[in-house]
């Protein structure tokens, strides 16, 4: 556990002292009156002090004796990394796209590439999903769902049509 | 309001056909999502949020409360069915829930946690009817002073009573702040942190944040463990016997008293109080070999006592407007949302959404009881669906829930990036919900510290000379000692007796 809080405590020293040196652009005001800054100063610091007090215990204390792994054993790390980007590229694709297409994609990753389903199955589960998404929000509930400027609103006018 | 006659006007709100409606497709959901393992109340309000947005702000907390029980509900079953606990608070009713239920009594488990959670949810509605308007008549004459002592205290209560480490949620509760102080300033209405982002003008969005840190973090997390392992036990006689009753009712009422006053506190949440309750139960009893070995009143107390805390935590967030755990704090979050501030004058200038969510809260329990025994063969065969589909339905929910919140992607994009610092988080063992906490509470208690500041001309003295906020400051206080005086306290008695040695050799 040591590396991991000796990592996470430099992450969140490095937090803290950002907002502190915000703080400090913003003005601390006085303690009568207290400036934009006063609060990122107080607990930027406050964090800043407690990743150190963090750092220094898990170094004298040594928990675990640096035993634990990050990821489980027998766990899937790759099926969480593409699922996170699977995630991103859905929010950096979504407005270029279009609602139908982009969740289809999405979707058909999800199942076919994480999941290990058949292509056929993770063909119709996309498209329901996506038709599904579609009806319920965009129909049922009014949402504005992108329509896309590539192929999305060709595809969009087609489910429309 | 006479209590008795705002329950009457709430009745009228709730009973409409479009707020039964919404009552019970809050509770369906609630119980649908507190099903899936690894989903707790938290994570499950936090999904299901958006669904609300296109709701009046009463309909929408009728519904928000039904999820909030209903999550609770199903986070028994799946503690008694397969000895996951959907939600932390189930942690003990796994006990001897499970054990129940290896020994082919999972039909009575389940029966006396749904009756139990039934009947301490609808005694504490009644205490939280009585509580609840005197308390928002007493915080009227509450100050900035005040607010920031209660807001400390609540932070510091819920960073000790965390399951992790106190310094990991401390410094949470500081990133929380932190990240309440994005966007505009309170007082001067300046930017901060904004990095020349529109998107960020208003801050990070809370519901982004809270779906990605609950929902996303949670759902990756699930993503690496293996295959849940399949149900092995087999339902029959949901109804318990009169010897179940009996050995059952008085650790249900204990429990629901316990849960009831331990959910007032600022930071009380149902995990210590069930905790509470079940050791009281085992001390209480004339055999508590048997807790642990599958006995009744080890389900019925615990189960009693986290209902009770979850109805009693209202209190504090709809008179004080302030949230006591991370539930509440997605709660008050929605409210905002609604443009409803809670607070002391709530019950005056929002009738309808106080007593309606009261009376709502009254249906939701015999609703909840309707859905969970008859009901209980739907859930179980839930527990068998393949996690693809729902792990793709889950995330393709919260994507298209963030986005809807304003129409931005951006939203769905602070969401993601959440999703992954959630996951982080649980990695390196640090807690959420102090984060979620703070990060609600920041603005209140930076608008109050600064109010105050300037009205004691900068004196810190304000917070200790008024009776309230010195109460809390030194509750806060005490919390903050105790680990360093305890450890002290034991040195001294360990190093007693070796001095006692020393002397006479």
């Amino acid at each position: 556990m040591r590396k991991y809080n000796n990592i996470s405590s430099l992450f969140w020293l490095l937090v803290g002292l950002g907002f502190a040196w915000g703080g400090i652009r913003y003005g601390f005001g006085s303690w009568r009156e207290p400036g934009a800054g006063f609060l990122p100063i107080v607990f930027g610091m406050l964090l800043a002090v407690l990743s150190i007090f963090l750092f220094m215990i898990s170094l004298i204390r040594d928990p675990d004796n640096q035993k634990k792994l990050f990821w489980l054993k027998g766990g899937s790390r790759t099926r969480i990394v593409l699922t996170f980007l699977s995630l991103v590229a859905y929010t950096a694709l979504l407005k270029k796209v279009g609602f139908i297409v982009t969740t289809f994609l999405f979707v058909f990753f999800l199942m076919k590439g994480i999941s290990g389903k058949g292509w056929g199955l993770s063909l119709v589960v996309a498209l329901a999903f996506s038709l599904l998404g579609y009806g319920l929000f965009s129909l049922l509930l009014g949402v504005l769902l992108p329509k896309g400027t590539l192929y999305g609103s060709a595809f969009g006018y087609l489910v429309r049509v | 309001m006479d209590p008795l006659l705002g329950i009457l006007s709430g009745f009228s709100t709730a009973l409409t056909l479009k707020n039964l409606f919404n009552c019970l497709l809050g509770c369906f959901l609630g119980t649908l999502t507190g099903i899936l393992p690894g989903f707790g109340p938290a994570a499950a309000v936090a999904l299901l949020l958006p669904m609300t947005l296109y709701l009046s702000p009463s309909a929408a907390l009728i519904m928000l409360a039904g999820i909030y029980y209903g999550a609770m509900y199903g986070g028994s079953t799946t503690s008694i069915l397969i000895n996951i606990p959907g939600e932390a608070a189930s942690v003990v009713t796994c006990f001897d829930g499970y054990k129940m239920a290896l020994q082919g009594r999972a039909g009575p488990a389940l029966g006396i946690a749904a009756f139990g959670s039934f009947i301490a949810g609808t005694i504490s509605v009644f205490g939280l009817m009585f509580v609840a308007p005197p308390l928002a008549r007493f915080a009227l004459s509450f100050t900035s002073a005040e607010y920031v002592a209660i807001i400390f205290f609540g932070l510091t209560l819920l960073c000790f009573m965390g399951s992790g480490s106190r310094l990991k949620a401390f410094m949470m509760a500081a990133v929380g702040i932190l990240l309440g102080t994005v966007g505009a300033d309170p007082v001067l209405s300046r930017d901060r942190f904004t990095f020349g982002f529109d998107f960020l003008m208003d801050g990070v969005g809370m519901i982004p944040v809270i779906m990605g840190l609950f929902g996303i973090g949670e759902v990756l997390s699930n993503l690496e463990e293996k295959q849940l392992s399949p149900l092995i036990a087999k339902i029959k006689n949901l109804l318990p016997s009169r010897a179940d009753w009996a050995a059952s009712a008085w650790p249900m009422i204990r429990g629901t008293v316990i849960g009831f006053f331990y959910g007032i506190l600022p930071g009380g949440n149902a995990i210590i109080s069930s905790i509470l309750s079940y050791g009281i139960e085992r001390r209480l009893s004339k055999h508590p070999e048997r807790f642990g070995t599958g006995a009744i009143e080890g389900v019925a107390g615990p189960e009693a006592c986290n209902n009770a805390t979850a109805t009693s935590a209202f209190i504090p967030l709809l008179t004080l407007g302030v949230p006591t755990n991370a539930v509440m704090a997605i709660m008050l979050a929605a409210l905002m949302i609604h443009d409803v501030t809670p607070g002391p004058l709530l019950i005056a200038k929002r009738p309808d959404v106080f007593w309606g969510v009261i009376a709502s809260m009254y249906i939701g329990n015999i609703i909840l009881l309707a859905l969970n025994l008859p009901l209980i063969g739907i859930w179980v065969r839930l527990l068998r669906i393949s996690y693809a589909y729902l792990f793709s339905a889950i995330l393709l929910f919260c994507l298209i829930g963030a986005y809807a919140i304003n129409g931005l992607i951006s939203d769905a994009g602070i969401m993601v990036f959440f999703g992954g610092v959630g996951f982080l988080m649980r990695k390196f063992d640090y807690e959420p919900a102090p984060l979620v906490l703070a990060y609600i509470l920041g603005p209140l208690f930076e608008d109050n510290l600064r109010r105050s500041l300037n009205i004691s001309g900068g004196d810190f003295g304000r917070f200790f000379t008024r009776p309230i906020s010195l109460v809390f400051m030194l509750m806060s206080a005490a919390l903050i000692a105790y680990p360093f005086a305890s450890r002290i306290i034991r040195r001294r008695a360990t190093s007693l007796p070796s001095d006692v040695s020393t002397g006479d050799g």
